[in-house]
């Protein structure tokens, strides 16, 4: 099974998270995003930066633009809005994984001896 | 031959170019991720091009990438949609002025009012041009403001003299400052956009 369909509805959280531990420019999020999942996730890089850009957009990234080296680098960070919504994902997400674990363990059903 | 980036930066730039604020925005941050990413490509023994190469292809092709922002193209579209609706409905208005009310009331205005109509979608025409080709097309944009000067000479005189002549004792005639009003609109529009394309296209040569 490929993973990049697992992935999908997940790619905000991820990037939330990430940017919620420091606010950094795009290309230091993709690479701690592969760093930190150990190479599972090594994203396609042009698809972060829509996402960060629909992100902004809904007002859960902040940006601000510095200038490194001549060139122009946009660094993000979370917004209050986006710390709620993280951690909103992280529990319902948190939740699903039990709920996931539990079903493949195939423990006993509860109520039921 | 330009580089792997520049073609790369190039086609991101033209696919983009019917918005130039986000154009801009989305450039400066490919610019410097494929910068970073050549650079990294760079440590690991890669030659300028291999490196080059390499942070191009893992970025994905550029079109797919600019189709990722399509959504969000909106400042454009609402900017076309609007045009487009104001020009079928002042055609629409001008059409109907000279089918159905001049014939009857005054047909001696008819040749002037048809030379109006053709004159108003002949601007409308080259503005929707202007809009969907981008600001880079120097001869077009020229034309769009040239004509966007004389539509606002225009409008502006429309008003002024049909308000003095209401005041004067005569007829208020509402559809000339209704038409002056749209040259303005018009006229405003077109300088407001090409100043704004224009200041946002010289900062990202």
């Amino acid at each position: 099974m490929e993973k990049e369909p697992l992935l999908t509805g997940q790619i905000d959280m991820l990037l939330l998270a990430v940017v919620a531990r420091e606010p950094a420019h795009g290309y230091a999020i993709i690479e701690q995003l592969r760093l930190r999942s150990r190479g599972t996730f090594a994203l396609p890089e042009g698809t972060v930066y829509p996402a960060l850009y629909r992100l902004e957009r809904l007002g859960l990234l902040a940006s601000s633009e510095h200038k490194v080296s001549g060139r122009t680098r946009r660094i993000y960070r979370v917004t209050r809005a986006g710390a709620a919504a993280l951690r909103d994902r992280e529990a319902t997400w948190r939740q699903l994984v039990k709920g996931i674990e539990a079903v493949l363990r195939g423990g006993p059903i509860p109520g039921h001896a | 031959m330009p580089s792997p980036i520049d073609a790369y930066l190039h086609e991101v730039r033209r696919a983009l170019r019917h918005d130039p604020i986000l154009a801009r925005r989305v450039l400066e941050e490919v610019a410097d991720h494929l910068a970073e990413s050549v650079a990294a490509g760079r440590k690991t023994g890669m030659s300028d091009h291999e490196a080059e190469e390499s942070a191009v292809h893992r970025f994905g092709p550029a079109a797919q990438f600019v189709r990722q922002f399509d959504k969000f193209v909106t400042p454009l579209r609402v900017l076309v949609g609007f045009a487009s609706i104001v020009t079928v409905g002042v055609a629409f208005w001008l059409f109907s002025v000279i089918v159905f009310v001049l014939p009857s009331h005054d047909p001696g205005h008819i040749p002037l009012w048809r030379t109006v109509a053709i004159c108003f979608l002949g601007y409308s025409g080259l503005s929707w041009a202007y809009l969907v080709l981008g600001p880079r097309r120097v001869l077009l944009r020229w034309s769009v403001l040239a004509i966007s000067t004389v539509a606002i000479a225009l409008g502006i005189y429309g008003i002024v003299d049909t308000v003095r002549r209401a005041s004067a004792g005569g007829d208020f005639e509402g559809y000339l400052i209704l038409m002056g009003l749209i040259l303005c609109g018009h006229g405003v529009t077109a300088f407001v956009y090409s100043a704004i394309s224009a200041r946002i296209a010289r900062q990202l040569r």
